[in-house]
């Protein structure tokens, strides 16, 4: 191994165990602190660095945990999953995982839950940028195409499922409220997040055959096909009304990006 | 031929609505790169709409060109798409490494001033400035730490760096004053050996002074010894396009202008004709 490489890796040993021979290869009667103090500085600044990345990106999970099992989690997580990434965006894209799977986390489900939901308004505030469909390229459409609709969304959208009551926590916290206690629904809960044509981020909660119009749409299923499926929550006179109106809906929220006609 | 932007600042996420509304008297913007390497939404919305008023200059903090892992391919696509999306005046990175074995430090971490360090960065500089087709400009950072099998120092390993790369020098004059501070030398020593030529860019900034020690925080207003530091960069390079660079703690875009308008002040104190030479 190179001199030069021999530094980067003691370096980075230093980095991510504060331990090691980095100290060794620096001068020690400079000034008025020594190697060990220098070293150290970047020690720090490391783990500050990245500590106010999660901070600001998990901004609610943090309050919700309180400083110190923030602090416990933010030196377990910088340890599992030291960053591979370009920007410190990415920083905290394992931490859903990691609070899913590590204890004392894992114990207490809403804590992932939380770290999805924000995780899921990051990925929606700078998804790309591409045209929305308006009114117009719905009524473009000739009637008797109308059974083999497909649909493709913006990709801002993005879809969270929770099992506790986690974005009325999430809201509270925002807020400056305490949040109720962590309760498990009876049902799973459905929201749908996007950015808005403001380019805001919004979120919803989705009723379940909603949810199940988007789940199908988004698997490239068709107009006709998805009617049959609403049959589960509407009567046979609803369904075409229920199917448009939620077409409207999407349109005037900036949800769709295209509709297409699948060609048999 | 070095090109005069004048007076700049760093964009800033929370500016973004200044910028767009009162259309400000700033000369240039510098963006960060990697902030905007994302598919869209505002923060490229409102790069798009801020370049149609203004210059923009694109600098990057995780290039790694000191590192002795492989050049990173995947960032050096994103950012030749962001720079013909941008079209920026120029482009920058730090000479440093931040990643080692594919982990990100996130930070700008100092090499060893040896020949192997010379050519191992000199090399990759030249395989940067060849995929990316345009030339770029380095950084010196601040540092905390002298290595034991330095050969030389500081400035002339930037200096030499940046000649035999053939690269322009992103000059911090901040980082310059940490440096001076943290590892006892004269910063005009470090000034008066640099090629008047290859400076194409100012960096002002502020620090943390912790007495034994200077840490470059970027959280505080240009301090005085800095402004001094300037004056004397000025006097000796003529025109740079310079910018103040604020990270954190971040004061409103009133209070940023006021201080770039020191900085035109001081270079008008210096240079009476400077804004006469900023070219549109």
């Amino acid at each position: 191994m190179s001199s030069l490489e021999q530094i980067q890796q003691d370096f980075l040993q230093f980095l991510l165990h504060g331990k090691g021979p980095l100290a060794e290869h620096v001068v020690n009667d400079q000034g008025n602190i020594n190697a060990a103090e220098r070293v150290s500085i970047y020690g720090n600044a490391y783990r500050v660095r990245l500590q106010e990345v999660v901070e600001t990106d998990h901004e609610m999970l943090g309050l919700y945990l309180g400083d110190d099992l923030f602090d416990q989690m933010f030196q377990g997580y910088l340890d599992a999953h030291p960053s591979t990434f370009d920007s410190l965006r990415h920083f905290c894209q394992h931490l859903p995982q990691y609070l899913a799977t590590t204890a004392p986390f894992s114990e207490h489900p809403i804590l992932t839950e939380l770290a999805s939901f924000e995780r899921l308004l990051l990925a929606a505030f700078d998804a790309a940028d591409i045209k929305r469909a308006t009114l117009e390229d719905l009524s473009a459409i000739p009637p008797e195409q109308w059974p083999q609709l497909q649909i493709r969304f913006h990709p801002s959208m993005q879809l969270f499922t929770e099992s506790y009551n986690t974005v009325s926590s999430w809201q509270a916290l925002k807020a400056e409220r305490a949040p109720e206690p962590a309760t498990k629904h009876a049902d799973e809960q459905h929201w749908l997040l996007w950015r808005n044509h403001q380019r805001l981020t919004e979120f919803r909660s989705l009723a379940d055959d909603e949810r199940y119009m988007i789940d199908q749409y988004l698997t490239g299923a068709q107009f006709a096909e998805i009617c049959e499926g609403l049959l589960t929550w509407h009567s046979e006179q609803q369904v075409p009304v229920v199917a448009v109106q939620h077409l409207q809906k999407w349109l005037q929220q900036g949800l769709i990006h295209q509709f297409s006609v699948a060609v048999d | 031929m070095k090109k005069f932007l004048g007076f700049g600042l760093g964009l800033r996420t929370n500016h973004y609505v200044d910028v767009i509304e009162q259309k400000p008297d700033i000369d240039w913007f510098e963006i960060i790169s990697e902030n905007y390497m994302v598919a869209g939404g505002k923060p490229r919305y409102y790069l798009d709409a801020i370049k149609e008023h203004y210059p923009i200059v694109m600098h990057g903090v995780s290039m790694s060109i000191g590192s002795t892992d492989p050049l990173n391919m995947d960032y050096l696509k994103k950012l030749k798409t962001l720079i013909a999306d941008v079209q920026p005046e120029w482009f920058s990175d730090h000479l440093c490494f931040t990643s080692v074995g594919g982990i990100n430090s996130h930070d700008l971490l100092p090499m060893p001033y040896t020949e192997e360090s010379l050519n191992h960065v000199v090399n990759r500089i030249k395989q940067v400035q060849d995929f990316i087709g345009r030339p770029m400009l380095l950084e010196n950072v601040s540092s905390y730490l002298t290595y034991k099998t330095d050969e030389m120092n500081e400035w002339q390993f930037y200096r030499e760096v940046c000649e035999q790369a053939d690269c322009k020098m992103l000059l911090d004059i901040n980082n310059i004053y940490v440096s001076a501070r943290n590892h006892d030398f004269n910063a005009m020593d470090y000034l008066q050996s640099l090629n008047p030529e290859r400076i194409q860019q100012f960096h002002l900034a502020g620090h943390s002074d912790f007495g034994d020690y200077v840490v470059d925080t970027h959280d505080h207003d240009v301090p005085d010894p800095v402004w001094q530091l300037y004056r004397e960069a000025l006097k000796l390079f003529g025109p740079v396009s310079t910018m103040i660079e604020r990270d954190a703690n971040i004061p409103s875009f009133a209070d940023l202008e006021a201080e770039l308008n020191v900085a035109r002040s001081i270079a008008e104190q210096c240079i009476p004709d400077i804004r006469s030479q900023i070219e549109a």
